[in-house]
C-alpha cells in the first residue's frame, strides 16, 4: 500500500470502528433496562462486543498510519472531537423501544455480517485476518437479532406495529451503511476492501425476506437523507459528551 | 390474573465427551430457540462447554427420595400413557447438581422414576436424594453448528486487553477505592 492509501484504510477503518462503538454504547444503554433479565444480559455481552470490535478497527487503523495501537485507539474514542466522528446516522439515534432497538440491531448485522464476508477476502491480510475474527462474533448477534424480528413480527397486535413503525424510520436510514466509506475509493482498486454499494443486493435480499417472514414491510422511501458521514444528528452530541465525560476529568491519569 | 412471565427453561450443560449434562440454572424464554441463546449468554459465555440442553421446567416430574420413603404409595396414582424413552437426572447428595444418570423406556413419569430406581440405582457412595424424568422428546439440543457458532468464539478470544478497553470502569473503581481509602467506609 502506498502512502495514500494507509491513511484512506485508517480513514475507513475509524468509521467502521465509529459505527460499533456508538451502537455498542447505545446497546449498553439497556443494561438495567431490558425487557427481562436474560435480554438484559445479552444485551450487556453484544454491546461489549461491538466496543470491542470498534478496539479492534482502531487498532488496525493505527497500524496503518504509524500510530501507537496501545494509546490511539482509547484517544479516538475518548478524546477525539464529536465533529470528527463518522459513524451512520442510524447508530447515532437514541435506543427507543425494545422493538425499535431489534430493528436497528438487525438491519446493522446483517449488513455487517456481508461486509465482514467481503473484507474477510481483503488483500490486506491484516485486514482479512481482523474480519474473519469478529465474523464469528457477528453471526451470533445475528442469529439473536433475527430470532427477535421473526417472533415480534409475529408476536402480538402491538409488538407487529411496534416493529413495523420502527422499520418505518430505520429503513432509509439503514441504506447510509452502503454510501462509500471515506477512503473507500483509494482502496476499491486494489481490492483491499469491497464497493460498498455492491453489498446492498444482497443485504436487501436477506433483510426482505426476514421481514416478510415476520409480517413486516419495508417502507418504499429508501434514499438515506445523509450520503456524508461528517453530518450528524444532535443526538450524537449528547452521547459522546458523556462517553467522554470521566475520562475527560484527568485525560493524563494512567490507568 | 395471568402469569405474563416466559416460562422457565432449565439448562444442563456439558463440558467434555467424558462428563454428563449437569443442571447450570435456569432462564427464562419464550421458546426453545430463544432459551438456547440466553443459555448461552446467561451461563456459558466460556469455551469448554461441547453441548447444550434445555428442557421446560414444568415438563420435568420430580421425586425426593424422602417423599418416596415417607410414602410407598407415591406411584399408585400413576395414569399409563403412552410407552417412551424418559431422561434421568439424580442429585447425589444435598450438595450435589442434577446431573444425566441415563435413560429408561416407561409409560408414565412416575413409572419412569420407578424403572430407574431399579436400574440406575446411583454409585453407592453418594445417594441420590432427588430424580428428575423428563420425556426424551421434550429435550431441546444444541446442534454441533450451535456449538460452534456461540463457543468457538469464546475458545479463540484472547484475554482482556490490559488496558484501556473497561477504562471507565477502572476509573470508577479507582475513584471508590480512594473514597474507601479515606476512611468514608
Amino acid at each position: 500500500m502506498n502512502d495514500t492509501q494507509k491513511q484512506a484504510l485508517a480513514a475507513y477503518l475509524i468509521a467502521l470502528g465509529d459505527d460499533e462503538l456508538i451502537l455498542g454504547h447505545r446497546d449498553s444503554e439497556w443494561a438495567g433496562h431490558a425487557p427481562i433479565l436474560e435480554e438484559d444480559i445479552a444485551f450487556a455481552n453484544l454491546a461489549l462486543d461491538e466496543i470491542g470490535h470498534a478496539v479492534v478497527w482502531y487498532e488496525l487503523a493505527s497500524d496503518a498510519t504509524g500510530e501507537n495501537p496501545e494509546t490511539h485507539p482509547n484517544h479516538l474514542a475518548y478524546f477525539r472531537d464529536v465533529h470528527d466522528f463518522r459513524c451512520v446516522q442510524m447508530v447515532e439515534l437514541p435506543k427507543g423501544d425494545w422493538a425499535y432497538t431489534i430493528v436497528r440491531q438487525y438491519l446493522f448485522d446483517v449488513a455487517e455480517r456481508i461486509r465482514l464476508t467481503a473484507l474477510a477476502q481483503s488483500n490486506y491480510p491484516p485486514l482479512a485476518e481482523a474480519a474473519g475474527k469478529i465474523k464469528g462474533e457477528e453471526l451470533y448477534h445475528l442469529r439473536h437479532s433475527a430470532a427477535w424480528v421473526k417472533r415480534l413480527g409475529l408476536g402480538t397486535a402491538e409488538s407487529n406495529i411496534r416493529m413495523q413503525h420502527a422499520l418505518n424510520e430505520l429503513w432509509a436510514l439503514a441504506h447510509q451503511l452502503f454510501m462509500p466509506l471515506p477512503g473507500e475509493n483509494d482502496l476499491t482498486p486494489d481490492d483491499i476492501v469491497p464497493v460498498s454499494a455492491n453489498l446492498l443486493p444482497e443485504w436487501e435480499a436477506v433483510v426482505r425476506t426476514a421481514f416478510a417472514e415476520a409480517d413486516l414491510t419495508p417502507p418504499a422511501a429508501n434514499t438515506s437523507p445523509s450520503r456524508d458521514r461528517s453530518v450528524h444528528t444532535p443526538y450524537l452530541i449528547d452521547l459522546v459528551t458523556e462517553m467522554q465525560k470521566v475520562a475527560r476529568l484527568d485525560p493524563d491519569a494512567t490507568w | 390474573m395471568t402469569d405474563t412471565q416466559w416460562p422457565r427453561w432449565l439448562v444442563f450443560e456439558q463440558s467434555s465427551e467424558k462428563s454428563h449434562h449437569t443442571i447450570a440454572g435456569s432462564v427464562h424464554a419464550p421458546d426453545a430457540e430463544l432459551a438456547l441463546l440466553n443459555a448461552r449468554d446467561v451461563f456459558v459465555r466460556r469455551p469448554q462447554v461441547i453441548s447444550l440442553w434445555l428442557v421446560r421446567a414444568d415438563r420435568i416430574y420430580s421425586k425426593t427420595a424422602e417423599e418416596m420413603a415417607n410414602n410407598p404409595d407415591w406411584a399408585s396414582d400413576a395414569e399409563p400413557g403412552e410407552t417412551e424413552t424418559y431422561l434421568v437426572f439424580q442429585k447425589l447428595g444435598h450438595r450435589g447438581k442434577h446431573t444425566h444418570a441415563g435413560e429408561v423406556t416407561a409409560s408414565s413419569p412416575p413409572a419412569a422414576v420407578s424403572a430407574a430406581l431399579e436400574a440406575l440405582p446411583g454409585s453407592g457412595r453418594q445417594e441420590p436424594v432427588v430424580w428428575w424424568v423428563v420425556p426424551d422428546r421434550l429435550v431441546y439440543r444444541s446442534t454441533e453448528a450451535d456449538i460452534a457458532e456461540m463457543f468457538e468464539i469464546a475458545h479463540s478470544k484472547a484475554p482482556i486487553r490490559d488496558q484501556g478497553f473497561f477504562l471507565t470502569k477502572l476509573k470508577l473503581r479507582q475513584g471508590i477505592d480512594e473514597y474507601d481509602e479515606d476512611d468514608h467506609e
